[in-house]
């Protein structure tokens, strides 16, 4: 804060006399400066609030002008403390101030500059992994004819398409590959694809027309998670001619099976107890004596691969319990008459039969290969007494170089977070992986995600912070020689 | 050894059959502080019944005490003890609060009412359930959750908690014999196999003997049958169950209602000050005043100790304890200044505010709920965020004193007394509270990022709670650089010290209640919207009265301005 009226004092220094000099350093600058910094940030609060955090921060917090503006308010600071030249005792509390707002920001732009921030998903038992996910985005557009590949960069946003389609890529062999549509509301449907070699599927239906209940699922056989349709009093599995049957079921269960010769043969259980063994001609519905339900297969694909489906859920439309909802793109591509259109979820890859070999086009997020993988060894989650509820996660990590030896081992708990390197001056200054423990999955007691954070600004954020508050501080300390609260001595305009 | 499960049938029977002609439980004289005092899990914490009543009573209806149909008033003990014991049909009484509007007239229920009876909610209970299924799976799939399904899920989760505590699933009084599995989870009256038969078998018919002995309104009987019984209690795993020390501390925090005599005694310390003087026989009443002031905040001081050695924890940890603890400080700060300026009326600015505060937690059971449930895990064992939640906070204090301050200003310009001696001394004072604030501001936003540093990895993310206490700081920063730069002047000052307080409100208050966005989740909530909307139009009328008549008024000199 500045102290006293300088603008009364004589001049001995030239530069200070320079109008662009004055300008910047102006109380005035520091006072539009300042109010604009809370209109943008309130306005950045309510777009997070109306729409979400990467909204806020592509509009307002990360983009140009707002750097432009706090780069403004560097120099304010900067020229007003020089304009100040030659300081005084009592300016103390006023320099450490504004230096310590200078040194925070430098230390955010060497932060922004040179560090690294993402997460990682671990699986207790799988290999080290040093793929470091960014919170960018971007899409891959590969075309193995021409072996060629463009990286759409897109930072925080998401690819979003108005009414005209996006012009993404001309392939060598001419296909045009646009975005056509965006959605925030993507579902997947588990729907297998066929391929040369891979296990059977089959679309099954179960039907009650006392109920007005119809489910339609495809099964694959030897998926963990899609060979069974379970509807809570009536499962269906669908295994392979050989395979042994499940031990656990509801007690009306069918267990299907897909024979050697391409026939489908269903053996239907009523209150746990084997009541008949049929073949399944397919599309005709059987009675399965379970009130009036019928099974029936729709659909048989004899060599498929497990794919994923993705359609937008209409607005009005609540999602399935426990299924989460995506954002994606409808790509086309397209070659004179012909063309091929498919949405593409976050975080997926399509692929687009163009030519001899397929187009590839990947949404998702940048990468970023760290210098070190990592094994999570262990994972626990520790529970409120007498309840679900988590009280503390821990992930047990083990640190591997490229080469396969383990350099480190170590712990990260909500709060508690590892240091690769380890050392305390490698702390201070931000120069290390901070590993901290992001979030957990209570479906799956093998994976944990970490936040990975290497931040070479950190020495200047926190010093910076301690100048500030020392600064403040010192305002109390040292006034001005009169000893009286500056502002009631300098002006009384009202 | 021969297990439980063939006796409790029976068990059941003989507790409920206790009271086949039962009178409710008021029109008992039966001192039922032994049986407030045996122990009970619930929510992840061990917990004295007596809390545990207080705790579902406040949880079901809103309240404690509940009015029945009869007019009885019946507190939280008294709940859980006739809830167990069946002495009242509660399924009539009108208990599970439903105040949200539009909820009441999507179900049909009778809009003037707040409180239904389970009976009462009974044909609505499946759209309930189909509106809080839908809320569970938009939260699942991290869609925003209107807030007519977070409300039905809130009753939703009434009815069940209801019946639960009427089937005594929720009685969690029995611990875990040592060794047994999943040794963390306390046994109700309905499944508790684990417990050898003749221990079992002696709980048992020590709570039938408490039923009889209440029943036949047998005070020693009571008293002897529930030490017995919580020694049986405590003989199958004395590790784990509480001692009575700490059981004792807890009930005794709860019947002392330390915040509750603050208010009491701000009240009289703020009308005695008011009238008292510095000088002539009435000096005494300043005195009173003051020392009402003292004993005030020493029990506040004492209450909230009470609570960090019950809890275990730091002070600051959910939005009652922020309340009550910005309460606090703020008669801390009204103290200090008072001590170096000796001037009434700063104590006359900081105790309306604690007691609005106090207040505001006392109405407020449902939106702020002064329960000690344990903290989610990012809360937990930090040093930082102790040291930023609690400076964050302070600084609170120092703005709500300046608020309070502001008003003694601006009625100065008001009633345009020319002639106020101390006009500026008043303006100086205003702003060294004001630069108090600031510090501690700056000071809290900063251990906020070296917190957020260290626990999520990074120093500044632009998070809402962030960026609305940069935004605060900033605004009183703002209103100092004005004045400097000469935009405005001491009025100006006196003006922001009420308006800027906007910027706490929203920062403390409406982030987590009206945005409800960000990473400081584990403090979002619902409801005292009213309040605030009230508070903030009340304060905008208070600042443009000055306004007008600062603007209207005859030129003050300038060493009165």
């Amino acid at each position: 804060m500045p102290q006293g009226d300088v603008r009364s004092r004589p001049q001995r220094y030239k530069w200070k006399r320079n109008p662009i000099f004055k300008f910047l350093a102006s109380l005035r600058l520091a006072v539009i400066l300042l109010g604009v910094l809370i209109v943008m940030s309130i306005v950045g609060t309510i777009a997070e609030s109306k729409f979400d955090a990467d909204t806020a921060r592509l509009w307002i917090y990360e983009a140009p002008w707002f750097s432009l503006w706090i780069a403004l308010l560097v120099a304010n600071l900067a020229c007003s403390t020089l304009m100040r030249w030659p300081w005084r005792r009592h300016h103390t509390g006023f320099l450490l101030t504004h230096l310590g707002i200078i040194v925070v920001v430098l230390g955010a732009v060497i932060g922004q500059a040179g560090g690294i921030e993402g997460t990682m998903t671990l699986f207790r038992g799988a290999p080290a992994d040093g793929t470091l996910v960014l919170q960018t985005r971007q899409m891959t557009i590969r075309d193995s004819n021409s072996q060629q590949a463009v990286g759409i960069q897109l930072g925080r946003r998401t690819l979003e398409v108005g009414g005209k389609p996006l012009d993404l890529w001309t392939t060598p062999s001419g296909w045009k590959i646009e975005a056509v549509a965006s959605s925030s509301r993507l579902l997947s449907t588990f729907q297998p694809a066929p391929v040369a070699e891979g296990n059977s599927a089959v679309r099954i239906r179960l039907r009650t027309a006392a109920m007005k209940q119809t489910v339609e699922q495809w099964l694959l056989v030897g998926n963990r998670d899609h060979s069974r349709l379970d509807l809570g009093l009536i499962t269906v599995d669908l295994l392979s001619g050989v395979e042994e049957p499940p031990a656990a079921g509801a007690a009306n269960r069918a267990v299907m099976r897909y024979n050697a010769d391409g026939s489908l043969s269903v053996t239907l259980f009523t209150q746990g107890v084997p009541s008949a063994s049929k073949v399944l001609p397919l599309g005709e519905p059987l009675s399965t004596g379970w009130a009036d339900w019928t099974v029936e297969a729709v659909q048989v694909i004899p060599s498929a691969t497990p794919a994923f489906h993705f359609e937008p859920l209409p607005a009005e439309q609540t999602p399935p319990m426990g299924q989460a909802l995506l954002d994606g793109v409808k790509i086309r591509a397209s070659q004179g008459e012909r063309f091929a259109e498919q949405w593409v979820a976050a975080g997926w890859r399509a692929s687009f039969p163009t030519g001899s070999f397929p187009l590839e086009v990947a949404y998702g997020w940048e990468t970023h290969q760290l210098p070190f993988g990592l094994v999570l060894q262990n994972f626990v989650v520790e529970r409120n007494e007498g309840t679900d509820d988590p009280a503390a996660f821990r992930s047990d990590l083990a640190v591997f170089l490229p080469d396969g030896t383990q350099v480190a081992t170590g712990s990260c708990s909500m709060n508690e977070p590892l240091n690769y390197p380890d050392a305390l001056w490698r702390s201070f200054t931000g120069l290390t992986y901070k590993i901290s423990q992001a979030s957990w999955n209570p479906n799956d007691p093998t994976q944990s995600s970490v936040q990975i954070l290497r931040d070479p600004g950190w020495l200047f954020k926190w010093t910076g912070s301690l100048i500030i508050c020392s600064g403040l501080v010192a305002m109390f300390i040292f006034r001005r020689p009169s000893g009286r609260a500056v502002l009631i001595t300098t002006n009384a305009h009202d | 050894m021969i297990k439980m499960r063939l006796l409790l049938p029976l068990g059941i029977f003989i507790l409920t059959s206790t009271f086949l002609v039962a009178a409710p439980a008021t029109s008992n004289t039966v001192n039922l502080h032994p049986w407030e005092a045996l122990a009970i899990q619930d929510s992840g914490r061990r917990k004295p019944m007596g809390i545990f009543g207080h705790e579902m009573l406040v949880k079901l209806s809103g309240r404690d005490p509940v009015t029945t149909k009869d007019g009885a008033k019946i507190g939280g003990t008294d709940f859980a003890f006739s809830m167990l014991f069946a002495t009242h049909d509660w399924a009539d009484e009108p208990i599970i609060l439903l105040s949200y509007h539009p909820l009441t007239a999507q179900l049909g229920l009778e809009a003037t009412r707040k409180r239904f009876s389970p009976r009462e909610l009974e044909p609505v209970a499946a759209q309930l359930e189909s509106l809080s299924r839908e809320a569970a799976a938009l939260r699942q799939s991290n869609q925003p959750i209107p807030r007519l399904h977070s409300e039905a899920q809130t009753v939703a989760g009434r009815l069940q908690m209801f019946h639960a505590l009427s089937d005594s699933s929720a009685f969690l009084l029995i611990p875990p014999p040592a060794g047994a599995p999943h040794a963390n989870t306390w046994l109700s009256l309905t499944a508790f196999g684990s417990v050898p038969s003749a221990q079992g078998t002696a709980i048992l018919q020590g709570l039938r003997d408490l039923g009889i002995a209440f029943r036949e309104d047998d005070n020693a009987k009571f008293a002897a049958t529930a030490v017995t019984l919580k020694s049986n209690l405590r003989a199958l795993n004395p590790g784990i169950y509480p001692s009575d020390k700490v059981i004792e501390r807890e009930l005794f925090y709860q019947r002392l209602k330390p915040f509750d005599a603050a208010i009491w005694l701000f009240a009289a310390a703020f009308i005695l000050l008011a009238v008292g003087t510095t000088k002539g026989p009435r000096r005494l009443l300043t005195t009173a005043g003051l020392t009402c002031t003292v004993v005030g905040f020493a029990i506040m001081v004492y209450g909230i100790l009470l609570r960090v050695i019950i809890a275990g924890r730091a002070p600051v940890t959910n939005m009652y304890e922020s309340v009550v603890w910005v309460s606090m400080a703020t008669v801390l700060f009204g103290i200090i200044f008072y001590a170096v300026y000796r001037n009434r009326t700063i104590l006359l600015s900081a105790l309306p505010i604690s007691l609005l505060c106090l207040l505001l937690v006392r109405n407020l059971p449902v939106a702020m709920p002064s329960r000690l449930d344990p903290l989610v895990p990012v809360l937990r064992d930090n040093f930082w965020l102790t040291a930023h939640v609690l400076t964050i906070t302070l600084s609170y204090a120092a703005f709500a004193l300046t608020l309070g301050f502001s008003h003694v200003v601006l009625w100065q310009y008001i009633r345009r007394l020319k002639e106020a001696p101390n006009l500026r001394q008043l303006h100086e004072w205003l702003y060294r509270m004001m630069f108090v604030g600031l510090i501690l501001l700056a000071a809290g936003t900063v251990l906020g990022g070296v917190w957020a540093n260290y626990s999520w990895g990074r120093f500044w993310g632009w998070d809402p709670k962030e960026t609305w206490a940069l935004i605060a700081l900033l605004m009183y920063v703002l209103a100092m650089h004005g004045k400097m730069a000469g935009w405005w002047g001491n009025f100006g000052i006196a003006v922001a010290g009420i308006v800027n307080f906007s910027g706490i409100v929203m920062a403390w208050y409406g982030v987590n209640y009206v945005l409800g966005t960000g990473l400081h989740s584990y403090g979002f909530g619902v409801g005292g919207e009213g309040y605030v909307i009230v508070f903030l139009a009340l304060e905008a009328a208070y600042v443009s009265l000055a306004i007008v008549r600062h603007h209207r008024a005859p030129k003050l000199t300038p060493a009165e301005a």
